[in-house]
C-alpha cells in the first residue's frame, strides 16, 4: 500500500481527538450560558465545530477558483459567432468596433456545449460542466466588482462567502483554519475580500502566499529546533496548567493554552500536507506540475484538494493579482497565456475529485468580476450586464447551460442570475438557506445575499 | 370625461413630440416643460418646506400668490411685468438663482412664452380614489422595480420614471406610456416581454397582478398626486410614544443614592453604592479587594496600557499608607504619564476609525494622518474637555474663524476626525454620499450611540430617525470640504488644509464655493441619483424634541452648530455614551454592553441609575475623563478581587453585577507594549511621521487599483504608532483582533486561534525580544536563582513561589544540556531566551486579573 502520509481519517482522527481535549476553547463571550452550571463538566463547542446545515446539503465542501480581473466570456465559455462574423463593425458612436475573438469554437463533450478552445482541457470535462451564462454584477469596475463577487456587498466591507460558509458550517478538522486563500498577489481590495469582518474572526480566511512562507510563523527558530520546541511548549503548558489551578472559572485561559497545541500540530503536521511526495506520478501529470514544485498555480490546485480531503470547508485559488490579469483592453490574445497557467491545473482538479470520488459532493466554483465588451478599440472593456460563472460537482447538473446572452454576447438574452442569486445558489448546495443564514450586526440580521437572491433551481441536478 | 379630455390632449401633443414637427407650435406644457425647468433651477429653495422668500414654485397657485417681497410671481400672459422674469436677468436686486449659474437664454425664453400663453397649469388633476390606486398599487413597483436604473440624472437610456411628466417624455427609445393605451405602451411590453426590450432586467418578472396594476394606471391616464409630483418615499413616517419613551432618549435624571452609609458608619462610595445594592437584591455579596500586587497591575495597564516595573510594584506593595490614600497616588502618577494619552487615545482613534491610508481602490497613504493621532494622544494627556475635543474634531475650523489666535493648529488638525471618513472606488468624490455616511456613521456611533445608517435608504424603524432628519445631516457634510489623499483616476492630493506655522493636515473646511453649501435632498431609497424633497439641516427630535432648529449663520456649513448640539449637557446620549464608554474601558463591558448603539436595538443599562448618576458627575466636572478615572479607580467595584467563587457564579453567571472584577485579555497594543517594555527593546518616544513614500513633484502617488498601497511597517515604538491601513490590517494587528479602520468600532472582539499561538512560538519578533529579555536578565543578575526570580517580577510583577524556581532551574539545565554541539554557554543563553518565551506566550503575561 502506497505510503500516505496524512490521510483524511488519520487527520479526522486526530481532531476528534483533539476536540474532546478542547472542552473548553471557546470565547469567553459564549461561555456565559455554560458557566451557569459550574459544577458540572461542561462540554464547550468549539467555535469551528461542525453544523448541521439548514437541508440536507449536496455539496460539503467548495473549492472556488477566482479568475481576476474579469475573464472574457465571448473568448472562452459564451462563444459568439455574430462578433467574428461583424468583427470591425463600429458602435453607434463610431469611437468603437466590434472585436472579433481568436479563439475558434465548437461543440464539446455528449452534451455539445459550445466553448473556444481557449481552455483545451477544460473543454474535455463540460460534461461535468453547469456554465452560467447569464450572469450580472452591479458593479463594472474591480474593487467594488471583486468584494461584490465575494461578499455581496454593494462597495463596503463585509464577510466573505468562505467565511459566511465557515459560519454557516463549521469546519471537520479544527486543527486546520476553515477557510483557506491561495493568493500568490494580493487581488483587488486585498485581504477585504476574504475577511470576516464582522463574523467572528475564526471564520476568517487565512491567506497562504505560495512560494514564501506559506503560513506566518509557521516554523520554529532555528535556535529553537524540533524536538527542543518539544520541551519549552511542555513548559509552558505546566507554567499555563498552574495559572488556570489558581483561576478556576476563566474558561478562556483553558482554551488558550490548549491553542498551543492545535497550533503545534499544524505547525507539524503542515508540511507533510504542503508535500506532495506522497502523491502519484500520474496524479501530478493531471495537474500538469513537476516534483519539486511548490508553488505554481497547478501545485495550489492540487493544495486545494489535498486541504478539503483533509476536511478544510472552504478553498479559495486566485489565480494572479491586481495586474498581469484577465483585464485586457488591449491585446487579447494575452487571454491564451493566462489561459495556459490555469487550464490543465483546473481540468486536473476536477478528474481528480472525480477519480476519487469526491466531485460528487465537493463543488468547484469557476467565476470573475465581470465578463469583457465585444465592442472596444485595441481591446474589451469590462461588462457587468452579462458574463458566464460556472459549477461543477457538488450535486450540480453536468454539461448544462442555464441562461443566454444576446447574439453579441452583450446583454443578457435570457434568465438573468445576479450575484445575490449565485451566492443563494451556492449556499442551497451546502445545505444553508441564504436567507436564515444570518449575523446580527449593528441591530440588524445580515446575511451573504443582501435583501435579495433567488436560489437557480435550474443548475441544481 | 374632463379626464378623457386631458388625456386625448396629451395623445395629441405626444404624437407631435415624437414626429418632432410643430413643436413650436404646440403650447407650452406646464407639466412636461415647465415644472421639470422649476424642479431643476428654482425648487431647491422654493418648495413647500422651504419657502425661500415666502416664496412655493412648485405649483401654480402658489407662485400666483406669490412671495413676500414681490408679490406674485407671476402676472398671467404678461412676461415683462412678471417678477419671475425680472429676477432672472442681471440687474435684478433679487437675481436669481442665488449664487448658481443664471439660467440660459432659451430656459429663460420658455418662461416667458408660458407665461405669454397664459401661464396654464396642463398637469391633470385625479380623482382621490385614483390617486390611493396610484399609491397603493403602482408607486411600490416603480419604487422597488424600476427606480434603481430610471430615475437622477443619470438614468438609464434617459428614462426618469420618478414622476408622471417623466414617464410621458419617456427616453431614447420615446415616451414610456400612452395616456389610456397600455397595449401601445412601452412600458407595458418591456415588463411583459413582449418585444425585443425586457424589463426589469434584473431579478424576477413583474408578476401578473403587477403587470395589470401598470395597465390600469396607464388606462386611467397615469394619475398622480398633483401636490407630490416627484416620487418620494413610499408611506410616512410615524414616531410614536414607544420611540419617544425608550429610556437613552430622556433626559439625565439625578439618580438617589441607594444606601447612604455603610455599616461601619464611614460614607460608601458612590458607585458601590449602585453595585452593591443590585448584588443584594440577589442576595450575593461582592468579592474582597485584590492584592496590591493585583491592582497595581491592573490599573497600569488599564491607565498607560504597560505593565508596572518591579519598583513601581514594590513602592505600592510596601506603602504604608492606607489603600485609598496609596492608590490614590498610584492613579495620580499613572494620569501624569505621558503614556496615559498613548493608551487612552487609542481608544478614541477605534472610535474615530483612524487610519493612515484612505481606503479607495489603490488605499492611498496619508502621511499627514499622524498630527491627528497626535492630536488625539495630546489632547487626553491634556485632559481637554470631552466637549470641547468633540467640538474641535467636528469643527475646530469654524471654531478658529471666531477665535483666530486660540490653538490654531489643533483646531486644524483635529478636524481629521471628519476627513478621515472612508474613501471609496477610484474616483475622487464620485461615491459623496458614501464619504457622508461613514462620517455620519462614525459620529452616530461613536459619539451618540446612534445608528444614523438605516435611515440613509429608509426611515430608521426602531429609532425614530426620518430620512429627511439623516439627510438633515448628511447637509452639514456635503457642505463640508474633504481632503482628497490622490485616486487612480484622480491621483493629485488636493484641498489639504494649511497650518499655521507650517506644513498641511489631512483636515476639513467649508466649501470654498459659498453656493455649494447649504441643504440637500433627501436620497430615495439612499439613491444619490434619485433625490426627493429638501432635507433642511437640523437636529434629531427623537434625541431633542425641543431643539429641532439649527440656527446656521448664512454661508457655513453649521458643523459649529451641529457640533454644540451633539457636546451639550441637554443632548442626553453624548455624556451617557462617553460615560459608559469610561466605565467599558475600565471593566470590559459597558453598564450598556451594546456601547454603539444606545437606540432600542441596544441592550438596556444594566445599572440606568448608576449610568445616569456617572453622566451627570462627568458633565459636571467639566467633562473630564481624568476625573471619571479617578471616581472609577477609587471605588470598591473597581478594586475587588477577580477570583470567582460557585456563589457568584450561579447567581450572576455574565457577572454583569460585578461582583467579581472581570479577568480580561490584553488587546493586541498593550500586549505588544508589554513585550517590548519587558525585554527592554521599548522605544518609548513618538516616531512622528511614518516613514512612508514622499509623493512626487506633481504631489501624486502612483498606486493604483491594481498596485495599492501595501506596506506593513514595523519599529520598536508603541503599537499605537504602527500604521493602520484599511485594505487589510497591519498582519500584527489582524492576527490579534486589531480595529477595523474602515469603521467605528466600539470594542476589540477575543479569538484564540491556532495562527496566534504560532507567533508566540516562533515570530521573529517574540525570538528577538526573549533573547534581549535574556541578555536584561544576564546584564542585571548574576546569581540563576536571582535571575528567575527578577524575570518573574519583570514580566508578572510577582515573586515566584520557590517551586516556580526549582522548576525552572531544572529547566533551564534540562534545555541546555540538550544543546550538545555549541558548547555550554550558548547553549545556556539559549535556554534563557527559551525561559523567556515561556514567560512571555504564558497567560498570566496577557491576562490582567
Amino acid at each position: 500500500m502506497k505510503k500516505q502520509l496524512l490521510t483524511r481519517r488519520r487527520f479526522l482522527n486526530k481532531a476528534a481527538k483533539t476536540s474532546c481535549a478542547c472542552a473548553s476553547f471557546t470565547l469567553a463571550s459564549q461561555m456565559a450560558p455554560l458557566l451557569a452550571a459550574p459544577s458540572s463538566e461542561a462540554v464547550l463547542e468549539h467555535p469551528l465545530a461542525p453544523k448541521q446545515p439548514h437541508f440536507k446539503p449536496k455539496a460539503k465542501r467548495v473549492i472556488m477558483v477566482f479568475l481576476t480581473g474579469g475573464c472574457s466570456h465571448i473568448d472562452s465559455f459564451d462563444p459568439k459567432p455574430e462578433i467574428n462574423r461583424r468583427a470591425g463593425e463600429a458602435s453607434k458612436n463610431g469611437k468603437k468596433k466590434i472585436i472579433g475573438s481568436l479563439w475558434k469554437h465548437a461543440p464539446r463533450g455528449k452534451s455539445g456545449i459550445e466553448t473556444t478552445d481557449l481552455f483545451r482541457h477544460l473543454n474535455s470535462h463540460v460534461d461535468d460542466m453547469c456554465f452560467i451564462r447569464s450572469m450580472y454584477s452591479d458593479f463594472g469596475d474591480h474593487f467594488a466588482a471583486i468584494l461584490h463577487m465575494h461578499t455581496g456587498s454593494n462597495g463596503s466591507a463585509l464577510p466573505g462567502i468562505g467565511a459566511w460558509v465557515s459560519y454557516g458550517l463549521g469546519t471537520d478538522n479544527i486543527n486546520l483554519p476553515s477557510s483557506i486563500v491561495f493568493a500568490k498577489k494580493l487581488p483587488y481590495a486585498g485581504a477585504q475580500v476574504w475577511d470576516s469582518n464582522f463574523l467572528p474572526a475564526y471564520h476568517q480566511g487565512v491567506r497562504l502566499n505560495p512560494g514564501e512562507k506559506l503560513i506566518a510563523n509557521l516554523e520554529p527558530q532555528e535556535s529553537n529546533p524540533w524536538p527542543l520546541q518539544s520541551h519549552e511548549l511542555a513548559m509552558l503548558d505546566r507554567v499555563n496548567q498552574k495559572h488556570s489551578d489558581l483561576h478556576p472559572h476563566q474558561n478562556d485561559l483553558v482554551a488558550r493554552n490548549l491553542s498551543f497545541k492545535t497550533a503545534t500540530s499544524l505547525q507539524r503536521e503542515a508540511p507533510d500536507l504542503f508535500d506532495i511526495k506522497d502523491e502519484s506520478d500520474a496524479t501530478l501529470d493531471l495537474y500538469g506540475i513537476e516534483r519539486g514544485d511548490h508553488q505554481s498555480f497547478g501545485w495550489q490546485t492540487l493544495m486545494a484538494r489535498r486541504l478539503v480531503e483533509n476536511g478544510v470547508r472552504f478553498v479559495e485559488l486566485f489565480d494572479t493579482g491586481g495586474t498581469d490579469n484577465w483585464d485586457l483592453h488591449s491585446r487579447i490574445e494575452r487571454n491564451t497565456g493566462l489561459a495556459k497557467n490555469v487550464d490543465q491545473p483546473i481540468a486536473g482538479l476536477l478528474a481528480d475529485l472525480k477519480q476519487r470520488g469526491m466531485l460528487e459532493d465537493t463543488l468547484v466554483i469557476g467565476c470573475t468580476e465581470f465578463g469583457r465588451t465585444p465592442y472596444g478599440s485595441t481591446g474589451r472593456g469590462h461588462q457587468k450586464q452579462v458574463f458566464t460563472c460556472w459549477l461543477a460537482g457538488g450535486g450540480v447538473k453536468g454539461g448544462h447551460v442555464h441562461g443566454a446572452s444576446d447574439e453579441l454576447g452583450a446583454k443578457i438574452a435570457e434568465d438573468p442570475v445576479h450575484v445575490h442569486d449565485f451566492h443563494a445558489t451556492i449556499l442551497n448546495l451546502l445545505g444553508l438557506d441564504h436567507e436564515r443564514l444570518t449575523f446580527r450586526q449593528g441591530g440588524r440580521d445580515f446575511r451573504l445575499t443582501g435583501l435579495a437572491g433567488n436560489v437557480v433551481t435550474d443548475v441544481i441536478a | 370625461m374632463r379626464l378623457r379630455y386631458h388625456t386625448a390632449v396629451i395623445c395629441i401633443a405626444l404624437a407631435f413630440m415624437v414626429n418632432n414637427t410643430l413643436a413650436q407650435a404646440e403650447p407650452i406644457s406646464f407639466e412636461r416643460e415647465v415644472a421639470p425647468l422649476l424642479e431643476k433651477r428654482c425648487n431647491e429653495c422654493h418648495h413647500l418646506g422651504e419657502t425661500s422668500g415666502g416664496l412655493d414654485l412648485t405649483q401654480l397657485s402658489t407662485m400666483l400668490r406669490g412671495g413676500d417681497d414681490l408679490g406674485p410671481a407671476i402676472v398671467p400672459s404678461k412676461p415683462d411685468e412678471s417678477p419671475i422674469i425680472h429676477v432672472l436677468h442681471k440687474g435684478s436686486e433679487y437675481l436669481m438663482p442665488k449664487d448658481r449659474d443664471p439660467l440660459s437664454k432659451d430656459e429663460i425664453s420658455l418662461l416667458k412664452q408660458w407665461i405669454a400663453e397664459g401661464a396654464v397649469d396642463d398637469t391633470p388633476t385625479f380623482a382621490i380614489d385614483d390617486i390611493t390606486f396610484f399609491e397603493s398599487e403602482v408607486r411600490p413597483i416603480l419604487l422597488e422595480r424600476c427606480l434603481k436604473c430610471h430615475a437622477g440624472e443619470d438614468a438609464e437610456s434617459g428614462l426618469q420614471l420618478t414622476s408622471r411628466h417623466g414617464t410621458l417624455i419617456g427616453g431614447d427609445r420615446g415616451p414610456a406610456a400612452v395616456p389610456g393605451d397600455p397595449s401601445s405602451s412601452l412600458l407595458i411590453t418591456a415588463v411583459k416581454h413582449a418585444g425585443k426590450l425586457k424589463m426589469p432586467r434584473g431579478g424576477d418578472r413583474l408578476t401578473d397582478e403587477q403587470v395589470a396594476a401598470l395597465e390600469t394606471w396607464i388606462k386611467k391616464g397615469l394619475p398622480w398626486p398633483s401636490n407630490n409630483r416627484v416620487l418620494a418615499r413610499e408611506k410616512l413616517f410615524t414616531v410614536s410614544d414607544v420611540d419617544r419613551n425608550h429610556w437613552a432618549f430622556q433626559p439625565l435624571t439625578t439618580p438617589v443614592l441607594p444606601h447612604p452609609a455603610m455599616e461601619d458608619g464611614q460614607a460608601a462610595h458612590p458607585i458601590d453604592h449602585f453595585i452593591d445594592a443590585k448584588l443584594s437584591e440577589l442576595g450575593l455579596t461582592a468579592n474582597g479587594p485584590a492584592s496590591r500586587r493585583v491592582l497595581i497591575r491592573r490599573a497600569t495597564f488599564d491607565l498607560i496600557g504597560l505593565p508596572p516595573t518591579p519598583g513601581e510594584t514594590a513602592a505600592f506593595v510596601n506603602d504604608a499608607a492606607p489603600q485609598d490614600e496609596a492608590f490614590a497616588k498610584v492613579v495620580e502618577r499613572l494620569l501624569a504619564s505621558e503614556h496615559y494619552g498613548e493608551r487612552w487615545g487609542r481608544h478614541w482613534l477605534d472610535l474615530a476609525r483612524y487610519a493612515d491610508t484612505s481606503g479607495d481602490a489603490a488605499d492611498a497613504p496619508i502621511p499627514e494622518a499622524h498630527l491627528y493621532r497626535d492630536y488625539v494622544i495630546n489632547s487626553f494627556n491634556e485632559d481637554l474637555p470631552y466637549d470641547a475635543f468633540l467640538v474641535e474634531q467636528i469643527a475646530g475650523d469654524l471654531l478658529l474663524k471666531r477665535e483666530p489666535q486660540t490653538r490654531s493648529r489643533e483646531r486644524i488638525i483635529a478636524t481629521g476626525y471628519i476627513a478621515l471618513a472612508r474613501r471609496y472606488s477610484n474616483v475622487a468624490y464620485r461615491d459623496m454620499h458614501l464619504i457622508v455616511d461613514n462620517t455620519l456613521d462614525t459620529i452616530g456611533g461613536g459619539v451618540l450611540g446612534m445608528s444614523l445608517g438605516c435611515a440613509r435608504c429608509h426611515d430608521h424603524k426602531f429609532d425614530g430617525i426620518t430620512s429627511k432628519e439623516y439627510y438633515g445631516l448628511a447637509g452639514y457634510f456635503h457642505s463640508t470640504q474633504y481632503p482628497h489623499a490622490g485616486t487612480e483616476k484622480q491621483p493629485q492630493r488636493m484641498n489639504f488644509v494649511e497650518l499655521k506655522g507650517g506644513g498641511i493636515a489631512y483636515a476639513v473646511t467649508d466649501k470654498k464655493n459659498t453656493s455649494e453649501i447649504g441643504d440637500t435632498r433627501v436620497h430615495i431609497q439612499g439613491e444619490p441619483k434619485d433625490l426627493g424633497e429638501l432635507a433642511v439641516r437640523g437636529f434629531l427630535p427623537a434625541i431633542t424634541p425641543k431643539v429641532a432648529k439649527a440656527d446656521i449663520p448664512v454661508g457655513e456649513s453649521g458643523r459649529l452648530q451641529l457640533a454644540r448640539w451633539i457636546a451639550s449637557a441637554d443632548n442626553p446620549l453624548t455624556a451617557r455614551v462617553m460615560a459608559n464608554r469610561i466605565w467599558q474601558y475600565h471593566f470590559g463591558v459597558g453598564i450598556v454592553s451594546t456601547s454603539n448603539f444606545f437606540g432600542m436595538q441596544g441592550k438596556p443599562p444594566s445599572h440606568p441609575e448608576l449610568l445616569d448618576w456617572l453622566a451627570k458627575r462627568f458633565i459636571d466636572e467639566g467633562w473630564s475623563v481624568k476625573q471619571m478615572h479617578r471616581l472609577i479607580m477609587s471605588s470598591s467595584t473597581y478594586q475587588r478581587s477577580s477570583k470567582v467563587n460557585e456563589t457568584l457564579l450561579r447567581g450572576d453567571p455574565d457577572n454583569h453585577l460585578l461582583g467579581s472584577y472581570r479577568h480580561r485579555r490584553l488587546e493586541a497594543e498593550p500586549m505588544r507594549d508589554a513585550v517590548l517594555a519587558v525585554s527592554g527593546l521599548l522605544d518609548r518616544g513618538n516616531p512622528g511621521p511614518h516613514d512612508f513614500p514622499k509623493p512626487n513633484a506633481k504631489n501624486e502617488y502612483p498606486y493604483t487599483q491594481h498596485s495599492p498601497f501595501f506596506m506593513d511597517y514595523n519599529h520598536n515604538h508603541r503599537t499605537v504608532y504602527l500604521p493602520a491601513r484599511r485594505l487589510g490590517k497591519h498582519s500584527y494587528m489582524a492576527n490579534f483582533n486589531g480595529p477595523d479602520t474602515n469603521v467605528c468600532t466600539a470594542n476589540r472582539s477575543v479569538s484564540t486561534v491556532p495562527l496566534q499561538s504560532l507567533f508566540w512560538m516562533n515570530s521573529d519578533f517574540i525570538q528577538e525580544n526573549s533573547a534581549a529579555f535574556a541578555a536584561r536578565l544576564e546584564r542585571l543578575e548574576a546569581e540563576p536563582d536571582k535571575r528567575i526570580k527578577l524575570a518573574y517580577q519583570l514580566a508578572l510583577n510577582r515573586a515566584p513561589q520557590e517551586s516556580e524556581v526549582a522548576e525552572a532551574m531544572n529547566y533551564l539545565k534540562d534545555y541546555a544540556a540538550k544543546i550538545t554541539d555549541e558548547g555550554e554557554a550558548v547553549g545556556m543563553t539559549r535556554a534563557w531566551t527559551s525561559f523567556c518565551r515561556v514567560l512571555y506566550a504564558s497567560n498570566e503575561f496577557i491576562y490582567v486579573q
